[in-house]
């Protein structure tokens, strides 16, 4: 279940971030968040992994395929202007912790907002074997 | 319920995170926008070069091919002109898009827009000074010629086919930096991109400084120190040539009006750090058969402007029924403006002749009119408006005169009423010049350049040529103002006094200084003076006294020379100053100190062979001693008013054959200095200038590795002392190129200097009647910072080194060449 929804978390963003602005992300993962609500922790790295490794992924391929040209670049400009040496896997490092931040937050804002305890009821009731699934 | 409160709080502090990400502080980019994957600088790398792949583009009739070559230049195959031009926008657009748009910025003084309040001076001289209106004027004429207008336009079209179809994320990485997006090209900044070239090329007046000069040292002192022709003189139109023509205006030029401002006060020129560089400038020469070992012509061309990333410089080549060219443009400027076709080929230098008056302003007691003859006319305001990002608007009514804008005024620098100055710049007089470049791309014979070259008004420029059939000439051309006096020109004059229809009134085209097959059979051009005494108009400018000289003895002396020897010379680093003046300040030199920077100092200039090599040291000494020398001088030259360094050749040549002359003298002693004194003066300062710079800093002690770079980059070393950088358009460290490993300098063929050189060497070879071009810029064709071909050429480029260009004769062979690779 866990593994499901970092993939959806994942695909979403990818889908949501084609045509919103970067921020799409943490609309993904909070939209998940409120389907999937079950306990806080687990949204929260649901959307941790969900939104850092599409982000990771998607910054290897780009970089990667440029052979690191740009983003060398921008790793001396971002030296420059703080003052010490940062490299490209420092990039790649912060923007997936970056993604990977607000797709936990997001996630698990989702997941609370909409727990209204009955997930928790059904499965306590699915242990206990008294649940029925409703089929028509 | 507690959870709910805490998972709306959450998502609360989520969106606070994601404003303040989506938000760019100061120059710092909008962080969560920059780094992310999806929309920030990883997915500019989307779309770099095009290389060995041909293309097809949809146009208005037709379809385009662009064949891209190995190194990245498009060559565009279209069946009409119209097609051509919307291509031709396009392509351009897909390498240079950001380089296009910021130039336009900063031609219409909208810099503030982007960097905010700090650009704000620099936006109002742009407004000023007229670019924009200068502009608008030459739309007006470019529209009533249905050629220029249809080049402009398909340009137009396809410069903004190009970014609507661009994705907002994939945009050059600049513009996600600073914080914008592309806004769509419009014909304006087509003509504003012709005035950004005249701003750059001819915004150097002096009429403050020399006005001032002449009031505090006398005419005598003031023609010595800017004498009109050189000693030396070497002009572009060999001396002693007839002018078989009578001149406009019946005047005699002998009549001096030096003194023609009798108003005794001293001017300031507040932002003359806003003119344009004085020393760009360039050269070009060509040879016909006699002296190659084919028998034909060889052209060679190489502007000297600033150093740019992106490079100032596009190569292209456009083809389609009744044209077929090769060559350079500027991004953002239809056609090619420096190159061949099957039967020419062309460059041009920049003419530097003086196209700006200032004139002082009498106001009525309003300051509502200005005088103008014996009454009194009222101004017209221009009110711009600057957009300031993370600032209010700042708002301002500039007035306009009938021949210009009061730049300097009490709200832009001068208090003082009685020195606001309204300038006159040529550019702003409506010209087409497109059309000198189209009908240069398509010109099959020498009339046709003639032709062609009629259409051309500003920023003027010296047009050599050579064809297939071995003809060479050159010819200044530009609308230039029809001066009839010495001193015409030169020196701030009431506004008052103007006549306005003389002002205007322009030397004809064909009375510009022109030759045709000269006896000596070369033509060569490197901004020195472009004729001497006895052509019958006054011909100001600030000329250049050295590099023509150079090549016009190497080009005397040469024969059965093939385009190598045409590369040495491009590639020439022979000081003429240094040999025509070091002898003799050595000879000046007494009492020299005994420490070693001293004997190095000394030793290393005397048994130098005046080349400035990237890895000499000789250079290093000879021109900061250069510096030194001026700099005491010129002491009389203070603060208080606004003074022009005379050029070094004349500071030079005072030195060796006028070594008594007054400013010679040290403003502040009792006793009388000379040359010699100056000379032992500046060398103490040059000793102890280098000798802090050598001397070992405690930071080098910190580790190994820092030493070892350090006593690399040995800063006595002249390619680490003058330094060449080649810099990013928005001064991005990070994304230019210092340090370049190349020798030459200002007055020096190889005039690459710190911040500005040769910003494209060609060399055009008709060896078998067809020409063959050899070609290099310090940049890439691509201007995207995340394209390989960013700075590919540059080491080739400071090498000395040339690619051999590819001129297809049709699509088929285009395709056929890129398959072969």
């Amino acid at each position: 279940m866990f593994l499901v929804k970092v993939i959806i978390i994942a695909v979403l963003s990818f889908i949501l971030t084609l045509f919103l602005p970067w921020y799409g992300v943490a609309i993904a993962a909070f939209i998940t968040g409120l389907v999937f609500s079950n306990k806080p922790g687990n949204n929260f790295l649901a959307g941790f992994f969900g939104v850092g490794l599409f982000w990771l992924a998607y910054a290897l391929f780009l970089d990667i395929r440029n052979q690191h040209i740009l983003s060398s670049k921008i790793a001396t400009l971002f030296s420059e202007n703080i003052g010490t040496e940062i490299t490209t896997g420092v990039l790649i490092m912060v923007t997936t912790f970056l993604g990977a931040l607000l797709g936990a937050l997001s996630c698990m804002a989702g997941a609370m907002i909409m727990d209204d305890g009955s997930r928790m009821r059904r499965r306590r009731a699915i242990k206990r074997g008294n649940y029925k699934l409703k089929l028509n | 319920m507690a959870k709910k409160l805490i998972g709306i709080l959450v998502a609360i502090i989520v969106i606070v995170l994601i404003y303040f990400l989506n938000k760019p502080l100061g120059t710092t980019p909008a962080l969560g926008m920059f780094l992310s994957p999806t929309h920030g600088f990883w997915k500019s790398t989307s779309n770099t070069e095009t290389r060995n792949q041909s293309i097809e583009i949809k146009c208005v009739k037709g379809n385009a091919t662009v064949v891209y070559d190995e190194i990245g230049v498009p060559h565009i195959f279209a069946d009409n002109e119209e097609d051509l031009m919307y291509a031709q926008g396009y392509v351009e657009a897909k390498d240079r898009l950001w380089q296009m748009e910021f130039q336009m910025y900063a031609a219409a003084g909208r810099l503030t827009e982007l960097v905010g309040e700090k650009a704000l001076p620099l936006d109002r001289f742009s407004r000023r000074i007229g670019l924009v209106r200068a502009a608008k004027n030459s739309l007006e004429e470019v529209n009533r010629n249905p050629i220029s207008k249809m080049i402009i336009e398909s340009f137009t079209a396809g410069v903004n086919a190009y970014i609507h179809q661009l994705k907002k994320s994939e945009i050059p990485v600049e513009y996600k930096l600073i914080g914008y997006t592309p806004e769509d090209w419009t014909p304006l900044k087509c003509a504003l991109l012709m005035k950004y070239m005249a701003k750059d090329l001819t915004y150097y007046d002096t009429d403050v400084e020399n006005t001032n000069a002449l009031h505090k040292f006398g005419e005598e002192a003031y023609k010595k120190m800017y004498p009109d022709f050189p000693f030396g003189l070497d002009p572009i139109i060999p001396k002693e040539t007839k002018w078989n023509f009578k001149s406009v205006d019946s005047f005699s030029l002998k009549t001096s009006t030096a003194n023609k401002n009798n108003q005794a006060v001293l001017y300031k020129n507040p932002y003359k750090q806003f003119y344009s560089n004085p020393n760009y400038g360039s050269n070009n020469w060509c040879i016909n058969g006699s002296k190659t070992a084919s028998g034909k012509p060889i052209l060679c061309g190489d502007p000297h402007l600033g150093l740019n990333l992106p490079s100032i410089w596009y190569e292209v080549q456009l083809s389609c029924p009744g044209l077929n060219v090769y060559g350079v443009t500027i991004p953002g400027a239809p056609g090619v403006i420096i190159g061949h076709n099957d039967s020419i080929a062309w460059s041009v230098t920049n003419s530097e002749r003086d196209v700006i008056n200032n004139y002082s302003v009498e106001y009525d007691a309003k300051k509502t009119s200005y005088k103008l003859g014996n009454e009194f006319v009222p101004f017209e305001y221009d009110e711009e408006i600057y957009k300031i990002k993370d600032g209010k608007d700042f708002k301002e009514k500039i007035k306009i005169t009938k021949i210009g804008a009061v730049v300097y005024d009490e709200n832009f620098g001068e208090q003082d009423d009685k020195k606001h100055l309204a300038t006159y710049w040529r550019a702003e007089e409506p010209s087409n010049d497109l059309m000198a470049f189209y009908y240069l791309n398509k010109a099959k014979n020498h009339q046709d350049y003639l032709n062609a070259l009629n259409y051309y008004a500003c920023p003027g420029q010296n047009f050599i040529y050579a064809d297939a059939s071995n003809n060479i000439a050159i010819r200044q051309q530009g609308n230039f103002m029809l001066r009839t006096n010495y001193g015409d020109g030169s020196f701030i004059t009431p506004l008052a006094n103007v006549d306005i229809l003389k002002l205007k009134a322009r030397i004809p085209n064909e009375q510009n200084p022109y030759i045709l097959n000269p006896t000596r059979n070369f033509c060569a051009s490197a901004n020195q003076n472009p004729v001497d005494e006895n052509y019958p108009y006054y011909t100001n400018g600030h000329y250049e006294n050295y590099r023509n000289r150079v090549i016009n003895d190497v080009l005397t002396n040469a024969s059965n020379y093939t385009w190598k020897d045409m590369a040495k010379l491009h590639n020439n680093n022979l000081s003429l100053m240094a040999k025509e003046s070091l002898p003799t300040i050595l000879s000046y030199l007494n009492n020299t100190g005994d420490d070693a920077m001293s004997k190095k100092i000394i030793s290393t200039l005397k048994s130098w062979n005046y080349y400035a090599d990237a890895n000499s040291e000789a250079p290093t000494f000879f021109y900061k001693l250069g510096e030194e020398i001026q700099k005491v001088t010129y002491d009389e030259m203070d603060n208080k008013a606004s003074y022009r360094i005379p050029e070094s050749y004349n500071t030079a040549n005072l030195l060796v054959n006028d070594p008594k002359f007054i400013l010679f003298d040290i403003h502040n002693t009792d006793t009388v200095e000379t040359a010699k004194e100056v000379v032992n003066i500046a060398f103490k300062n040059t000793v102890a200038f280098f000798t802090e710079l050598t001397k070992p800093s405690t930071r080098m002690k910190q580790s190994a590795n820092e030493a070892e770079t350090a006593a690399k980059k040995d800063a006595l070393v002249w390619q680490h002392y003058k330094n060449t950088t080649i810099t990013h358009l928005a001064r991005l460290k990070a994304f230019s190129v210092s340090d370049v490993n190349i020798g030459g300098y200002h007055n020096i063929v190889n005039a690459c200097s710190d911040l500005w050189g040769p910003s494209w060497r060609m060399i055009v070879d008709f060896t078998d009647g067809k020409p063959q071009c050899y070609g290099v810029y310090p940049g890439g064709q691509s201007g995207n910072p995340a394209s390989l071909g960013f700075t590919e050429f540059i080491e080739k480029w400071a090498k000395g080194e040339y690619f051999k260009l590819h001129f297809y004769a049709n699509k088929a062979e285009a395709q056929k060449g890129i398959s072969k690779k």
